[in-house]
């Protein structure tokens, strides 16, 4: 019996997720709703807005509701290194401006954190994690992989302006060649230059046969360090099952300033949006005077109750009305065992109108004296008449 | 989940002459429909054997049904991607309905550099980034249509708006002062649909750089 049978998909998958993070000694951490403005303003473009509900504390401090986790969870980190990883996990709702409508919504998030001496095995298992609560989350998953280190080592190359920088990284975000080629000839970045920009904004693919493309644009060994490092994650997670759902695509960037190293993305099939975002964030930390690296991702889950219906077209099981005259000792009893084999139980009184009830049974029984009347031989009635 | 048929791709167009000339040229590559919005009412056509299916939408919609993944590809001018910003792939420049979005305004207009500048446009964001990288304080005045409008009525000193030809502009006693950025018709991609029907979506992009374009 799957006692999750009747839970929302969102709160099934947050279940099985914490499980996970759990079986993988990862700790929960609860760190509340809300922070001090400042955290965030001076963070504004991790957050890429800064839009926030914000109220004044009892000291007239401003505070704001969180919209992310994960400065919350860096702040809390001891400025000196702990002989250990710190291996956390949080469950937490997160408050943010939608963009089409300009409203703020709770969005519920689940993520982990890994803190510490960040080597090549401890990328590895947050790849697996995430790839494993891809696998959670629907048949059908793809998880996108890149390495800022390789696309930071390229860019690097080209000695542009800041601003240049920033419009190429969006282009390649969106994959937009023919942006990325009109940028960098407005910085008349030519010939071979040009060429390996525009093929590493083009490229992506299944990891293994995507690979050796990306090889062919190392130029540096910073690029190198980072081909090396995505080749052995891959190699260790194609190796464990993972092969057709891993991506190399650099379109996966981001701001440069927080993140660095390996950079993911993953999506389901079904759901239109990506649910799952993560990377290697040092640079986060040291800009928050810890001297840690740090690894993790973030996985929203509202849009599982969007698009993932549960296409159950009732509420409960069984509709129970009981009367006047019944045996209470024998209909207590009942419920119990019917739950007890897993069944849902409405319970109302006989008689009672039901045309305006905000419920749905699938079948309808009575309870007179001490027995269950199937009312509908339509449904499945065998238990209750067995009784009777 | 019938809503995401892995054998149908879904294309957004835009409604209007940049839609019709869009149509035309991926039926030309071979994503046609024995039937096309002028032939019918309908809302959506489709061709089943090749498993593909377009709907005509408000232009400023096209990029919300493909990031909402209601459609997995669409047609939509450059302007619109800039305006809203939406998550999605822009995967090739389609060369189609070029234009460009400038500031215009009366053609004997001066300019008060000393005070608040008023601006008409259906572009917000735009707008206010342009201005706001030249350091100038502005009014946005956000109107719908018939921009050219405002200046000749007083409601704004200039606009900021689309300029195709320009004989609007000129037949209206306007005059272009700068021009913001170029526009042309990007094909776009939804993120995931891009992962899970990526072998059509890259079909379609081939043909279209090499047949099409």
């Amino acid at each position: 019996m799957d006692e999750t049978q009747n839970f929302k998909q969102d709160e099934r998958i947050a279940l099985k997720l914490r499980r996970l993070f759990e079986s993988r000694g990862f700790k929960r951490v609860n760190l509340g709703k809300f922070e001090e403005y400042d955290l965030y303003i001076e963070n504004r473009n991790f957050l890429q807005s800064d839009q926030m509900i914000t109220f004044m504390d009892m000291n007239g401090k401003l505070m704001a509701l969180k919209p992310d986790v994960t400065l919350s969870v860096v702040k809390n980190i001891p400025a000196k290194p702990l002989p250990t990883f710190q291996k956390l996990y949080y469950v937490d709702e997160i408050y943010r401006m939608s963009p089409e409508n300009r409203e703020f919504r709770a969005l519920n998030q689940i993520g982990v954190e890994l803190v510490g001496d960040i080597d090549l095995f401890a990328n590895i298992e947050v790849v697996d994690l995430a790839l494993t609560s891809l696998a959670v989350m629907g048949e059908r998953y793809i998880l996108d992989l890149s390495h800022l280190g390789f696309v930071r080592g390229l860019l690097g190359e080209l000695e542009l302006s800041h601003g240049k920088e920033q419009r190429i990284l969006s282009a390649i975000h969106a994959k937009s060649g023919h942006d990325v080629r009109a940028i960098l000839e407005q910085a008349e970045v030519e010939g071979e230059a040009q060429d390996c920009v525009l093929a590493l904004s083009q490229l992506h693919g299944p990891l293994p046969e995507v690979l050796p493309r990306a090889r062919a644009l190392i130029r540096n060994d910073g690029m190198q360090e980072a081909y090396d490092e995505l080749s052995t994650v891959a190699e260790a997670l194609g190796h464990n099952g993972f092969s057709g759902h891993l991506n190399l695509d650099f379109s996966v960037v981001n701001d440069l300033g927080y993140y660095n190293g390996l950079m993911f993305h993953g999506y389901v099939q079904g759901l239109p949006q990506g649910v799952l975002n993560g990377g290697r964030y040092d640079n986060l930390m040291h800009k928050m005077g810890k001297k840690s690296g740090a690894i993790g991702f973030g996985v929203s889950l509202d849009q599982f109750n969007t698009y993932f219906r549960s296409g159950r077209h009732y509420d409960f099981d069984l509709l129970i009305a009981y009367d006047e005259d019944s045996d209470w000792k024998a209909l207590l009893a009942k419920v119990k065992e019917l739950t007890a084999a897993g069944k849902t139980v409405r319970l109302e009184r006989a008689g009672t109108d039901l045309s305006q009830a905000d419920f749905v049974c699938e079948s309808h029984c009575r309870f007179s004296g001490n027995k269950l009347i199937m009312d509908n031989l339509s449904a499945d009635s065998s238990e209750g008449r067995d009784e009777a | 989940m019938t809503k995401f048929n892995q054998d149908v791709l879904n294309i957004a167009l835009p409604k209007g002459r940049l839609g019709n000339a869009v149509y035309k040229l991926f039926a030309d590559i071979g994503y046609d429909c024995p039937l096309y919005f002028d032939k019918t009412r309908k809302l959506i056509i489709e061709n089943q054997e090749t498993g593909i299916r377009y709907f005509l939408v408000k232009p400023s919609d096209v990029a919300i049904y493909v990031e909402k993944g209601a459609a997995d590809v669409g047609v939509v001018g450059k302007d619109i991607l800039v305006e809203t910003g939406p998550d999605v792939y822009e995967m090739l420049d389609l060369g189609l309905g070029k234009c460009r979005v400038a500031v215009a305004g009366p053609r004997d207009y001066i300019e008060d550099t000393g005070a608040t500048l008023r601006v008409a446009t259906k572009y917000v964001n735009i707008a206010k980034k342009y201005y706001a990288g030249r350091s100038r304080d502005i009014e946005i005045i956000k109107l719908g249509g018939s921009i050219e409008l405002a200046p000749i009525l007083g409601l704004s000193d200039v606009i900021v708006d689309i300029v195709e030809t320009g004989s609007t502009i000129r037949e209206n006693n306007l005059k272009v002062f700068r021009e913001i950025m170029d526009i042309s018709a990007r094909f776009i991609a939804n993120k995931s649909s891009y992962k899970f029907k990526s072998a059509r979506i890259d079909d379609m992009l081939e043909k279209l750089k090499s047949g099409g374009l």
